[in-house]
């Protein structure tokens, strides 16, 4: 078994995060893995994205175009950028909440239009399934939630290769102890739309 | 980072930079030292957390070069020392490395360096393993994050059995790559520092190190011998195989995985190669008369590769070998499995491989250019002299430096005409001056890298009366590489308080007569002394001090303290839309609705610059 995925974002979303989270609860469930984040200069509003590879058989912590089972886009022009990474029948989680570099902001660069990157899922073939991760954080109370609701909606959207108790375990020891409840409440929202939402 | 003394049965989660600072910990490091570099930075850090716990001297050196004196001294001792850095410190380091090959060490020395091969974040791509070669020293390359810790502790025993400092070389997916890796134990190395004179070793003047050529160059023949014999450089043939590849680091990795996409796992001969220099050149020369074509894959320059074309040249062998040299691996790109496979592919004329979906073409989309931080003081700094150089006129130039505030290159503040290297503002603005530029002539630097590289610039410019003006900016921390303290933090690696060295008094010494001290977060009082120094003949200093605010509220923060930040609104009866403040800063907490401003509260830590800069004070404190 080799499981592949991509989390991409930009810098301060919990990129790498949601990254090491997915990496613990394989390994407690006895899996091999395999992780690479290119963070170069996240800090400074950059991309961020996270390679994740599960399985007995991985080497190499880059995932090879063509091969990943998901796709975890905390931002939307930050998760199409990797739709080439998809296999046949993968899937893409993107939270549809764009943030715009300064460049866009001033017109200096052009944000594409939601349409434009839909269009690229569709000509990869996949399914991409948009959310809206950010509105869900409000309706949960705490901005700071929202790589929780995509990770749940992930879980029920991908077959992950750890089980959903074990993944939740590793997100509660993860985040600061006193956002452990508003968190995990915020997987089981996002699980449940998930589970619901067919689009 | 856990540090149990025995050995833990789960395998846990690894970063490689982790996992190499716990192969040190294990392998009974004493004094570790290093500069903070992308991608190295973390090895240090993660020693210092447990430093004191285990009696280890952990230190954020000055500079690269002081960093290996330090480490290099320990193990003059007896003791086992570290040096970690990225690429680019080795340059800085190697006056020292290499006269360290001939004196050799007595405990062991071992020098990470960590190769940004592509480069991410840095402003070459640099292959380090040259300087083994240069210095006549062992070299390793671990090819994942749980080799990296073993051959960290293995590095230590071989720079003991030989005398010599190892060079582990590590690539950026290995230092920040994750795996499940299982600890070993932490060795218990009571051993007492001694000195032991012994000129004819330690003094390298010239007869004397004409002798310790000689020693050196028969320690590097029992290394070679030693290498032949590596478990880890190991070949794996597959009988009637079309294809051998030999892969070092991390493209060992991305070469199996490439087999395996590709269904062609056990189908390919693999030479794995993990101690490189000296390369184990019997190994190479059996792997290479068993198959009629061979690929090397290696990071980044083609050097296993030209040493197995000497190997097949003076064995007469007709093996063809694929690589760089001949286009066959891509020049510049980083390795990854689809590239090796590309290569592999290529020489075994597989016409599209028949697994799905494997045919891909990269989504042209919009780059997203990096900015500076919400309340970032140098993209202050940068607004009070793009408007101190207009009043002064002229054309200005203005040289840039190494750290975050390279950032300032990026639209909108598009503010700096150069980048290069640690403390070459200075010393470059001082050569544009005395090529005849007549008109401003500023070069900028961050204070870790004026106490890095900077002072000696400093020095020669006052010396040959340069008229330059040096806007240092202070903003008390290494930022770009993750806030490491320095001299001017008040705090050392180890968490202890250190002495703060005083910038405007080592500036004073230096000779400069003319210096000012700002805060930035003043536009107009940074813009007068700007304006000031540019217009003094001589060399002149302005020292533009705000702290981090990105690592002061976190410390702030982890100490319990609740932030309260100024609030600022626009009044969008008065905004214009004219973007000046979005244009002339870029802070990333101003957003653009409607045409007009809008301070976005998530980001906001209330630096009020923007209210400042406004035309139309449109920008105002929210009551």
């Amino acid at each position: 078994m080799v499981f592949n995925m991509i989390i991409s974002g930009i810098g301060g979303q919990g990129v790498v995060s949601a990254g090491t989270i997915i990496a613990e609860a394989a390994i407690e469930d006895g899996l091999s893995i395999r992780n690479s984040d290119s963070t170069g200069l996240a800090q400074r509003g950059g991309s961020v994205h996270s390679h994740i590879k599960i399985g007995d058989e991985v080497t190499s912590s880059i995932v090879h175009p063509g091969t990943a089972d998901v796709v975890l886009g905390f931002e939307p022009l930050e998760a199409t950028r990797f739709a080439h990474m998809l296999k046949p029948g993968g899937v893409a989680i993107v939270n549809s909440d764009p943030i715009l570099p300064v460049t866009a902001k001033n017109g200096m660069l052009k944000y594409p239009l939601m349409d434009e990157l839909k269009a690229v899922f569709k000509e990869r073939g996949v399914k991409a399934f948009w959310v809206n991760g950010v509105e869900m954080a409000k309706m949960i109370g705490n901005n700071w939630t929202l790589n929780s609701i995509m990770l749940g909606y992930t879980a029920a959207k991908a077959k992950l290769p750890m089980s959903i108790e074990t993944l939740k375990r590793c997100l509660a020891a993860h985040v600061p102890q006193r956002t452990v409840e508003v968190n995990l409440k915020a997987f089981d929202l996002g699980f449940d739309l998930g589970s619901r939402n067919d689009d | 980072m856990e540090n149990e003394s025995l050995e833990v049965p789960r395998p846990v989660l690894l970063m490689g930079n982790n996992a190499i600072a716990r192969g040190a910990i294990e392998a009974g490091v004493k004094v570790v030292a290093g500069y903070p570099g992308t991608p190295s930075s973390e090895i240090l850090s993660t020693i210092a957390e447990s430093a004191e716990e285990l009696g280890i001297h952990v230190e954020w050196s000055t500079n690269e070069k002081v960093a290996f004196e330090v480490s290099f001294g320990a193990a003059l001792a007896g003791v086992r020392a570290l040096v970690t850095t990225k690429h680019l410190g080795v340059n800085v380091l190697s006056d020292t490395l290499l006269v360290s090959a001939e004196t050799g060490v007595n405990g062991g020395l071992v020098v990470v360096t960590a190769d940004d091969v592509h480069p991410f974040s840095s402003q070459n791509a640099m292959d380090t393993r040259y300087y083994a070669r240069l210095a006549k020293l062992p070299c390793l390359e671990p090819t994942s994050v749980q080799e990296a810790k073993d051959m960290t502790v293995y590095a230590f025993d071989l720079s003991e059995e030989l005398q010599l400092p190892v060079l582990l070389r590590v690539t950026d997916r290995i230092c920040h790559a994750k795996s499940d890796a299982r600890l070993g134990p932490i060795k218990e190395r009571p051993v007492k520092a001694s000195f032991t004179k012994d000129d004819a070793r330690y003094v390298m003047v010239a007869p004397n190190a004409r002798k310790r050529i000689v020693w050196l160059n028969g320690q590097m023949d029992r290394a070679a011998a030693i290498s032949e014999q590596y478990a880890e450089n190991r070949a794996t043939i597959v009988p009637g195989a079309k294809l051998g590849v030999i892969a070092s680091g991390v493209p060992y990795e991305h070469a199996l995985e490439a087999l395996r996409v590709l269904g062609l796992t056990g189908k390919v001969s693999v030479l794995k190669l993990t101690f490189t220099h000296p390369l184990p050149k019997q190994k190479v020369a059996e792997f290479l008369k068993a198959h009629k074509r061979a690929l090397v894959v290696e990071e980044i320059e083609p050097i296993i590769e030209t040493e197995a074309h000497s190997v097949a040249h003076q064995l007469g062998l007709d093996t063809v070998i694929h690589g760089r040299l001949d286009g066959y691996v891509p020049r510049e790109q980083e390795l990854t499995p689809d590239r090796v496979g590309a290569s592999v592919t290529r020489i075994l004329k597989v016409d599209d491989p028949e697994v799905q979906g494997l045919k891909f073409s990269v989504p042209e989309l919009v780059g997203r250019i990096p900015n500076l931080c919400a309340g970032c003081p140098h993209a202050a700094s940068y607004y009070a002299l793009k408007v101190a150089l207009r009043k002064v006129g002229g054309r200005a130039v203005i040289t840039g430096d190494r750290g975050c505030y390279n950032q300032g290159t990026n639209p909108p503040l598009s503010a700096i005409d150069t980048c290069i290297c640690m403390g070459a503002s200075i010393s470059m603005a001082s050569g544009l001056r005395h090529a005849g530029l007549e008109g401003p002539m500023v070069a900028v630097i961050g204070d870790s890298t004026f106490l890095h590289g900077g002072i000696q610039p400093l020095i020669n410019a006052v010396h040959n009366t340069a008229a330059v003006t040096v806007l240092i900016l202070d903003n008390g921390w290494t930022g770009m590489t993750g806030h490491q303290p320095n001299p001017n933090t008040g705090v050392n690696a180890m968490g202890r308080p250190a002495p703060k060295v005083s910038l405007e008094g080592m500036v004073e010494a230096c000779g400069v007569q003319h210096v000012a001290v700002v805060s930035p977060y003043d536009v107009e009082a940074t813009v007068d002394a700007i304006v000031q120094a540019v217009r003094h003949p001589g060399p002149a200093v302005v020292i533009s001090r705000q702290v981090c605010p990105v690592q002061d509220h976190r410390l702030r923060r982890k100490a319990g303290e609740k932030l309260v930040f100024t609030r600022y609104a626009v009044d969008a009866d008065r905004c214009t839309g004219c973007l000046h403040c979005v244009n002339s800063v870029g802070c990333p907490a101003l957003d653009v609705e409607g045409g007009k401003v809008r301070v976005n509260n998530a980001q906001c830590v209330g630096c009020g610059v923007c209210a400042q800069v406004c035309p139309s004070a449109a920008i105002e404190v929210k009551q």
